[in-house]
């Protein structure tokens, strides 16, 4: 397996006031996979995404990815881990407001081993015209865009996607899920997104729901469809 | 009703004041700091120029300073001098006083007067009497300060009637304290052993002078002294001078008459006298730096509010939009920002205010360094001490009102969606450069924030301003005692007499010296020289020697002073006999130790009406044998040397807390600063960490954006240093002879880059730590709410 969860728990506060974002959460996923992870809010999907993605830590459990067991890497390990093996999109694109998109792009293609090239990734994404365009001057889908480019630059083994067309219209959404679609079939990268929007499932090879930090069900999508198809 | 719920909504927001401590620690902190430091430096000041005025002036009067003195090629018998006091309705005194040189060390023994500079014990005991019983008792002699259980004011008089007994001492307390000579030590003084049975002052040598033209107090190699009459009669012939006090304005007439009978060789009025006016020059010197401080030294601490001030509302612009839709009215909204502001003016204020109230004595006496040990009492007036609490409390307060409101013209909708604030064009430049994403982050991060970047140069530019100038404080005077007490010649000792001498001197150059005075009153030394004068060699500014003595040839130091140029004609003052002279000055002569036109003897003595070969002045280059009855002041370069080396030696420990001020508000201003770039890029700083950037490369990304500016205040503090200094030295040059030019080696120019550096990068260091504590998760959390 690529991805896997084991008896996971994150726990925040102690005692009587302890809230539980993961509790004793189970998963499994394998590589090249879309999967995308439902669930009500705080039903613990953006911590799932944080410990995946090597920005958090767990109390209990493992997590081990691409054969590499997470939870117990030091910090320079898993900041090792982020800049090589994953990539982000999240839902407010996080962009540096003070770099241009194709800056943003390059704080990730310079750090990374062996980046994609960054003028096919603009054209593949449509967003090459955008190029010397800061965040603030770029609509939501554009600024999503810019920030999967930045996401697949390094070309990652896992790209996380945080609620990534919560703050789309549907025409941009649509867009959006087309070029992740798109990044996972030409380059294989398994991708996970957490998302409140059921439509969005039906681009997934596995769905999974999460509730009050428990994985409830995890299930193969036997009715997969194209993103542009989604009714979102 | 309505009123009691108004109040209550304010009190509830008031409350956001002391829960933002601690969010906002480093900017309390900084500008605390820099608060404190301001009023501290004001209080000193404060303090020490009143406690100095005030003891001058309760010293003076109980000790019956002298209006002048004055002395004559005639002696003045006592009948004389009392048919002139009764005839002119003044107080006049024959004060005998002689010079003992051993060792290179000189000794001024005083006969005790009667009535005027009369001099105050101030540790020990008195010279025992023998003429009466009464008066040789211990219970009689006036204690000092520290041992008189009485109020502080009862000081030490002595009416000089005691000094019959035998090897007994006093001496002035200034030199013993540096000498570390304690009560009940022996001293030797022409060949008999002393012990010293006390300390005292004298009104007319509370700024230890050896000369009244030397340009500091010598405490190192020259000192006063009292011994018996019997003593003193033992030690040799003394020089008579006279002193006066007027009761009427009728100085004029006086020095007259005087002059006719008995021929003034000198005159100094005590407005002249460098050792009686430094006192109150350099306590007037104080308050008025004291004022400055406290306004201009607020100024970074007021920048780093406005920053502050604009950061705040620009981040709270939504909660801003929100009251402003419950009906909150702008000035309440402004108030209640400005109330961030005061803060630490008031904090600051309280602690530096209580600090120097406890401790005003220790902490006033830093201002003696260059008078005698005066037993000033130092205290800080409440009004004083509130006044340094409000004022900087209320620049602050002004300086956040006028953020805020600036700030807070926008549209309450604009605010409610947090998109008010005007747009920088600057975050957006260098769009298609090639140049790496992190130098443009760093150049747009700082010209997107002028504010900022003004408060990183400003305190750079402030810290290396003090650094510099303390470091060419020293420059200079060194520069001076290094180059300049050698241009005019090799000579080493120049002997000024009291009598008019015909007679060719079997060693040495004679000279003819009379003091003059120009039209604003500065007394120049003319000094005439024979042609051949192997000891004297002058060179005008161009380099060149003077070969022709017969023209006038003015000092450097006296035209820059006066503001005289060659060609230019001057009207002198003749003190003496109050004649006035013009004279063209032929050129200008580089000469910065003393205010001098130098001339030939024989225009000297035309000038004088003396005759052919007259001379009152000898130089030499090693040390002349010379009756002391004749010998009215020796000049020493070494002394002049040892001058600039007590200059230093005292100014050292102040240069050196000045330094750390400088390092202190360096570090202050940056840290503050720094730490706020931390705080604005929190979401750049996550998500560079959740891009796989390691930490130290997140800081050079982020905490690079000041790099330039700590050259650009470095650079702008080096002209700035000149200016400042050179009115520094103009301004001294009104209380003093000596005309020190701003040098600055290269040495200094290091240290303070060094330290200017160091501070900036310690900042930077400090904050950096700040980075890994910014957490990916809390940040993007924040950022998706």
């Amino acid at each position: 397996m690529f991805i896997e969860l084991k008896d996971a728990v994150r726990q925040y506060g102690s005692g009587e006031s302890a809230v539980y974002a993961l509790h004793h959460a189970n998963l499994s996923l394998e590589q090249g996979k879309v999967c995308v992870i439902l669930g009500p809010s705080g039903s613990g999907k953006s911590t799932l995404l944080n410990v995946l993605g090597g920005l958090d830590s767990l109390d209990a459990g493992t997590v081990t990815v691409g054969g590499k067991q997470i939870s117990d890497f030091s910090g320079n390990e898993l900041t090792d881990y982020r800049r090589e093996d994953v990539g982000f999109v999240f839902q407010f694109y996080n962009l540096i407001p003070d770099l241009t998109a194709e800056e943003n792009i390059a704080v990730v293609s310079e750090t990374a081993d062996a980046p994609l090239n960054t003028e096919k990734l603009l054209q593949d994404l449509s967003i090459e015209k955008y190029r010397y365009r800061f965040p603030k001057e770029l609509s939501g889908g554009q600024q999503q865009r810019v920030a999967i480019a930045r996401a697949m630059v390094k070309n990652p083994k896992l790209l996380l996607c945080d609620e990534l067309t919560g703050a789309l219209d549907t025409k941009a959404s649509a867009n959006v899920l087309t070029c992740i679609e798109r990044m996972n079939q030409e380059f294989g990268t398994t991708v996970l997104i957490i998302t409140h929007n059921e439509a969005i499932a039906g681009m997934a090879d596995v769905v999974v729901r999460l509730r009050d930090g428990e994985v409830v069900s995890s299930h193969v999508n036997a009715d997969k469809k194209a993103a542009k198809d989604l009714t979102l | 009703m309505g009123q009691t719920s108004k109040k209550r909504s304010r009190g509830t927001l008031n409350k956001r004041y002391l829960r933002s401590l601690r969010a906002n620690a480093a900017f309390y902190i900084s500008t605390g700091i820099l608060t404190v430091v301001t009023l501290l430096l004001f209080y000193l000041f404060y303090i020490g120029g009143t406690g100095i005025l005030e003891f001058g002036e309760e010293f003076f009067a109980s000790q019956a300073l002298e209006d002048a003195n004055f002395t004559t090629y005639l002696p003045i018998s006592e009948e004389e001098l009392e048919a002139l006091e009764e005839e002119y309705d003044l107080v006049l005194e024959a004060q005998e006083v002689l010079n003992i040189t051993e060792d290179g060390t000189t000794a001024r023994i005083f006969l005790a007067t009667e009535k005027i500079d009369l001099y105050a014990i101030t540790a020990g005991k008195d010279l025992s009497s023998s003429e009466s019983e009464d008066s040789s008792s211990d219970d009689e002699i006036i204690l000092s300060e520290e041992e008189n259980s009485s109020s502080d004011d009862e000081v030490i008089l002595s009416e000089g009637e005691n000094s019959t007994s035998d090897d007994e001492i006093i001496l002035s307390e200034g030199y013993a304290v540096h000498e570390g000579i304690e009560i009940g030590d022996t001293i030797s003084l022409a060949g008999k052993d002393y012990r010293v049975c006390g300390f005292f002052q004298r009104p007319d040598y509370l700024y230890m002078l050896e000369n009244t033209d030397d340009s500091y107090k010598n405490i190192s190699t020259f000192y006063l002294a009292y011994v018996s009459e019997e003593n003193f009669e033992s030690l040799g012939t003394p020089q008579v001078t006279y002193l006066v006090r007027y009761n009427k304005d009728n100085s004029r007439e006086f020095r007259e008459a005087v002059n006719d009978t008995w021929i003034l060789q000198s005159y100094l009025a005590s407005n002249d006298n460098m050792r009686i006016q430094m006192v109150d020059e350099q306590a007037k010197l104080f308050l008025v730096m004291a004022y400055i401080i406290l306004v201009v030294m607020p100024l970074v601490a007021v920048v780093l509010i406005c920053i502050l001030i604009s950061r705040k509302i620009k981040e709270e612009q939504r909660l801003i939009g929100t009251l402003a839709s419950f009906g909150i009215t702008r000035r309440k909204i402004i108030a209640h920002y400005t109330g961030f502001a005061a803060l630490p003016g008031l904090a600051g204020g309280v602690l530096a205010f209580l600090f120097a109230f406890l401790f005003a004595q220790p902490y006033g006496e830093l201002c003696l360094q260059d008078y005698e040990p005066m037993h000033a009492h130092f205290h800080l007036p409440i009004a004083i001490g509130l006044l340094g609490i409000v004022v900087p409390t209320l620049i602050y307060i002004l300086a956040a009102a006028i953020s805020a409101s600036r700030l807070l013209r926008a549209k309450t909708v604009d605010l409610l969606s947090g998109r008010a604030g005007a747009k920088n064009h600057a975050r957006t430049a260098f769009r298609r450069s090639r140049m790496p994403f992190g130098a443009k982050f760093a150049l747009r991060s700082m010209l997107g924030n002028p504010a900022r970047a003004f408060a990183v140069t400003l305190g750079c530019f402030l810290g290396s301003l003090i650094i510099l100038i303390c470091f060419a404080l020293i420059d200079s005077i060194n520069h001076v005692s290094e180059n300049s007490i050698d241009a005019i010649g090799s000579f080493e000792y120049e002997y000024i007499l009291n009598s008019l001498l015909t007679e060719e001197p079997e060693e040495g150059s004679p000279m003819l010296v009379s003091s003059f005075e120009t039209e604003s009153g500065r007394s120049v030394s003319f000094m005439g020289s024979e042609e051949e004068n192997p000891y004297l060699e002058l060179h005008l500014e161009d380099g060149s020697t003077v070969t022709d003595m017969d023209g006038w040839y003015l000092s450097s130091a006296a035209s820059f002073a006066e503001n005289i140029s060659a060609g230019d004609t001057v009207t002198f003052l003749n003190p003496l006999t109050l004649e006035e002279t013009e004279i063209t000055i032929t050129d200008v002569v580089e000469y910065d130790m003393g205010c001098v036109l130098f001339t030939s003897i024989g225009q000297m003595q035309e000038l004088l009406g003396l005759s052919e070969g007259t001379y009152n002045a000898i130089m030499s280059d090693c040390a002349l044998e010379i009756d002391s009855a004749i010998l009215r002041q020796t000049i020493e370069k070494s002394a002049l040397r040892e001058q600039c080396d007590t200059i230093l030696e005292q100014m050292g420990p102040i240069i050196y807390a000045f330094v750390f001020l400088g390092i202190i508000i360096c570090i202050a201003s940056i840290y503050s600063v720094v730490n706020m770039m931390v705080k604005e890029n929190r979401g750049t700083i996550s998500m560079l960490k959740v891009l796989g950037y390691r930490d130290p490369k997140i800081n050079r990304i982020v905490l690079s954006a000041n790099h330039l500016l700590p050259p650009v205040g470095i650079l702008l503090s080096i002209p700035v240093t000149f200016v400042c200094l050179d009115m520094f030295w103009s301004m001294m040059l009104d209380y003093d002879v000596m005309r020190i030019r701003t040098y600055v080696g290269p040495h200094s120019y290091l240290y303070t880059v060094v330290l200017t550096l160091g501070c900036y990068f310690l900042s930077v260091a400090l904050v950096s730590r700040q980075t890994r504590k910014v957490s990916m998760v809390e940040a993007l959390k924040d950022q998706r709410e």
